[in-house]
């Protein structure tokens, strides 16, 4: 036998002075070789931590989904352009409510305005050669502005114009031209449409373009000249006017003026305007209250799963009452049992952590696949499933960890 | 080497007093082979956990390789533990999913030392005791005698200066008691470590060169004929 323990006081004085971390890895080595004989028992206890981290990363996780997706939308559209809406007061007579046409070109004229883009939309059946559409399409009458500020960009022909005052012209959204034309779009210019009894001439197909926050789809709309519409209608009143804020505008302020200006220009006429930015400010407060509630009921799964790998720490202890016994007999310090069976409750959880994590994401992904959302890595769920499974190890681990450390070694020697 | 004097114990259950030990004196040299016998209730085993620094007692002075024990804290009675004493306890203790090696090698672990070395010093010590051919076997797959010898080892291989035998054969059939016994009584004898052996079978006392008996939490010297009621 070498000299490792030659001279036994010099060891017995030396040994609680091995460094801490030498000690630790002891008892992380021990702990180690246990999990690895008590799998069963072992998997047990991870059941609960996988759903409850894998469940709260799935919440967090397609709660950022969401709300990049519905911020998305909103970037598509330009986060620059307010909507100006003339609102029923109950006061004007019917089929007079709105605003004039001028008063809604006059708010580029504001300060905070740089350019104003009144349209009017409805619903009609769409022919053409002979045939109608199974579903109706958006006639929308629209002024030039209208399409650099929806970011709707021309494939073939031209967007509408001034000079086509009147014009019976129109630009077919690019579903509807393919619906119409298959897909050689080019060939629909020149060709016809009808519309609510009115023929159109196809002049331009537009490029497709992601909704947005629209209330319809462009990209199944027939645009006409602002002016056709009016006439097409038998009315000159504007009801929505896009109004894009100059560079470094805040909505606020531009909200403020527009107000003014209709107090001004149509006092009898109430307006509502809707700012994309105001909007996500109110959507992120409530996506973030989402994200509580939906982290407060992960929480609580998980809580559950703690209390699974308690108990089962607590049952390990129960049952391994020789072995601390024995491990105290043959010098293991009470710290040596404490960190010994902490560290199995830590890596328990470690483990789970890890299972659910993964699980977690893949179900996002799979969520976000099958809805057709964009799938993004949350980083917050990682970091919050990495600190709450180190949380739920220490505290499952802990009590029992320290009643094993408490334990008597005679009693727990002479334990059956 | 072994001093214990004037031990007492007493065990409190409420108002009630028991005394285990009243008064026990013993002086062990290093290299005996003693044995304490004793019926059941004499405190036989109270003493084996004094003497092993297991509990400590309610009076007395006992000290151990010249240093007094009764004065330290849980820390270093368990140093001690780790680093001068070997236990053999009768239902052998081996950890059932542990090798026959990395039995042997747990008290080195809390030694800090690595794999390695502990796999080589707990070869070293099944050599000892003849099961170096059974190194990776675990205790479900070993006889009785040949776990009672795994445990020799473990007690073996921190190189003590005191075994504490409990009842080493009480587990085992007369054979293997007596190999038993009788590898107990050669590592005495070659390794020169102090053993003490608690028994309550006569033939086992007698062999050992030293007999003390235990009646009434007082410990006498003399054979074990001597003594037995």
């Amino acid at each position: 036998m070498n000299a490792q323990a030659a001279n036994p006081s010099d060891l017995a004085e030396a040994r609680p002075h091995q460094p801490p971390k030498a000690r630790i890895l002891v008892d992380l080595k021990v702990a180690m070789s246990s999990l690895a004989v008590f799998r069963q028992r072992a998997a047990l206890a991870l059941v609960g931590i996988v759903a409850g981290i894998g469940s709260v990363i799935v919440m967090i996780s397609i709660g950022v989904i969401v709300k990049n997706q519905t911020y998305q939308q909103f970037l598509d559209m330009g986060t620059d352009v307010l909507t100006v809406r003339g609102i029923k007061s109950g006061e004007e007579p019917a089929g007079r409510s709105g605003f004039s046409l001028e008063i809604a070109k006059r708010l580029s004229d504001l300060p905070a305005i740089d350019a104003a883009a009144p349209y009017i939309r409805v619903s009609r059946e769409l022919r053409s050669g002979g045939k109608a559409l199974s579903e109706k399409v958006e006639l929308v009458g629209v002024t030039r502005s209208f399409a650099g500020m929806n970011k709707l960009n021309v494939v073939h022909g031209r967007f509408l114009s001034e000079l086509d005052y009147r014009r019976s012209y129109c630009v077919l959204g690019a579903q509807l031209a393919e619906e119409l034309g298959g897909t050689n779009h080019e060939a629909l210019l020149g060709t016809f449409v009808k519309v609510a009894d009115t023929v159109y001439t196809v002049v331009g197909i537009l490029q497709a373009a992601p909704k947005g926050q629209r209330a319809y789809d462009v990209n199944r709309s027939v645009f006409i000249p602002l002016s056709t519409a009016q006439r097409a209608s038998g009315t000159s009143n504007i009801r929505v006017v896009l109004a894009r804020m100059r560079h470094g505008t805040h909505y606020a302020v531009a909200t403020e003026q527009i107000e003014q200006y209709f107090a001004r220009a149509a006092p009898r006429q109430r307006i509502r305007v809707r700012s994309p930015e105001a909007l996500i400010e109110k959507m992120f407060q409530q996506m973030r209250m989402l994200t509580v509630l939906l982290g407060t009921a992960g929480a609580i799964s998980l809580l559950i799963g703690s209390v699974g790998v308690m108990n089962v720490m607590l049952l390990s202890v129960s049952n391994r009452q020789t072995e601390i016994g024995l491990r105290r007999a043959l010098g293991a310090l009470r710290r040596d049992i404490q960190w010994q069976f902490l560290f199995e409750s830590l890596i328990l959880s470690i483990i789970g952590g890890m299972s659910g994590t993964v699980l977690g994401l893949a179900a996002s992904y799979l969520i976000s696949y099958w809805v057709g959302w964009t799938f993004v890595l949350s980083w917050m769920a990682v970091v919050l499933a990495i600190v709450i499974t180190l949380a739920v190890g220490m505290v499952s681990g802990y009590y029992p960890a320290y009643l094993a450390a408490k334990m008597d070694p005679i009693q727990a020697l002479n334990s059956k | 080497m072994l001093v214990l004097e004037n031990i007492r114990k007493n065990y409190s259950t409420g108002p009630l007093v028991t005394e285990v030990l009243r008064g026990v004196w013993l002086r062990i040299a290093a290299g005996d082979l003693l044995s304490i016998m004793g019926p059941s209730g004499s405190g036989k085993s109270t003493l084996m956990n004094i003497i092993g620094l297991l509990d400590q007692p309610t009076m007395g002075s006992y000290r151990l390789n010249g240093q007094e024990t009764t004065e330290l804290d849980d820390e270093r009675l368990s140093s001690i533990r780790n680093a001068s004493i070997g236990f053999v306890f009768q239902s052998f203790r081996l950890l059932p999913r542990l090798s026959a090696w990395e039995n042997v090698g747990t008290p080195l672990l809390y030694r800090g030392m690595d794999e390695a070395e502990i796999k080589h010093l707990a070869t070293e010590a099944l050599g000892k005791v003849q099961l170096e051919h059974r190194l990776d076997h675990k205790p479900s797959e070993l006889s009785g005698g040949q776990q009672q010898r795994v445990a020799i080892a473990r007690a073996l291989v921190g190189n003590p200066t005191l075994i504490l035998a409990d009842e080493p054969t009480g587990a085992l059939d007369a054979d293997s008691a007596e190999e038993i016994m009788q590898l107990l009584i050669d590592l005495n004898a070659d390794e020169h470590i102090t053993t003490v052996i608690i028994t309550h079978d006569r033939k086992v006392a007698k062999q050992c060169e030293r007999c003390t008996y235990l009646r009434d939490g007082l410990l006498q010297e003399g054979s074990p004929s001597e003594n037995m009621p």
